[in-house]
């Protein structure tokens, strides 16, 4: 598969399920030069600025992108540079985390493995004798590079493994407490409408078409209730330290 | 669909939704806005933009010059 369809369509190494050819890299480099990919670079800093509010934080999760951009693909017939970049500042930061914590914890499983089972090859490599790996060491250096997989190793292993868990347990808690606060702010504000999308959206109800027919609420109410959800929304990510909402602090009474 | 990811996919449909305004608002900022602002910031703006290039000199298997390490 090539890496550009015939109308400029980036792929990506996700969807091409390889890295790029030197060929590949220069033509999307080209194609990102053609399309101002360093002004870009300035807007989607601004955003990440804006969004992680320090310097350092903002510069990693726009070097974070430019990988992300490699491997997702862009269409330039679909969507400007710019805002592609910002789309995936944004998606870095907050709601792909959960992705991004699945795809961290794999590559870091990939990276212990390798420590193990690469340390363990270099040291039978060292020895001379790749298919002897149970010599016995007699140098000094060869005496720190272990055999097999110590104990130690393979507890760290375990004990990394656990730490995974819990982070993704934390995580998961972590949204389902943020659900609670929004659908308790929604209640203590008489947001039926709000309340009744949530209720039906986790009874699996994803249709603001079916919600009509399971609530007594319309369409419109709907409609108008989403800025509502995302000025909520808003004001519990700028709570966590996320970033400011336009609007997010408005406290307005509104019941549907 | 188990609640677990009921949760997790309900929450990812809540921050797509929110975020969409600041994205907008985001990807409507000139470059020289942004530049003016970052400059504001106390960001070094031709060293954030020899950063992009490094990028694209990176794609391009051209060697990348070393790029001035900020201030802690």
């Amino acid at each position: 598969m090539d890496a550009f369809t015939s109308s400029g369509f980036y792929l990506g190494t996700d969807r091409l399920g390889r890295a790029l050819t030197d060929d590949e890299k220069k033509r999307l480099a080209l194609v990102l030069r053609e399309h101002d990919f360093v002004g870009c670079s300035s807007v989607a800093l601004r955003f990440a600025f804006k969004l992680t509010r320090g310097h350092g934080g903002a510069r990693d999760l726009v070097g974070r992108v430019n990988l992300r951009l490699v491997r997702t693909g862009w269409d330039p017939n679909v969507v400007e540079l710019r805002k592609r970049l910002c789309r995936l500042v944004w998606s870095e930061h907050t709601h792909q985390i959960e992705e991004d914590a699945v795809t961290r914890r794999a590559e870091e499983l990939h990276i212990r493995e390798e420590a193990i089972h690469g340390y363990q090859h270099q040291a039978a490599a060292a020895r001379g004798d790749p298919l002897k790996p149970h010599t016995i060491a007699r140098s000094a250096d060869e005496r720190g590079a272990p055999i097999a997989p110590s104990y130690e190793m393979m507890l760290e292993r375990q004990d990394g493994e656990r730490q995974d868990e819990a982070r993704a347990y934390a995580f998961l808690e972590e949204q389902r407490a943020s659900l609670a606060a929004l659908r308790a702010g929604f209640v203590k504000k008489k947001d039926r409408v709000n309340v009744a999308y949530l209720d039906l959206w986790m009874k699996g109800v994803t249709e603001v078409a079916e919600m009509v027919k399971q609530s007594p609420h319309s369409a419109e109410d709907f409609y108008a209730a989403q800025k509502r959800r995302q000025r909520a929304v808003g004001k519990l990510l700028a709570a966590k330290g996320g970033p400011a909402v336009e609007g997010a602090d408005d406290d307005d009474e509104e019941n549907v | 669909m188990s609640k677990r990811n009921r949760d997790e996919e309900l929450w990812e449909e809540l921050l797509d939704e929110a975020g969409e305004a600041l994205i907008e608002e985001a990807a409507a900022v000139s470059v020289e806005q942004a530049e003016k602002e970052l400059a504001e910031a106390g960001f070094d703006v031709a060293a954030e933009r020899a950063r992009a290039e490094a990028f694209l000199l990176w794609l391009e298997g051209t060697p990348v010059p070393a790029v001035p390490s900020p201030p802690k």
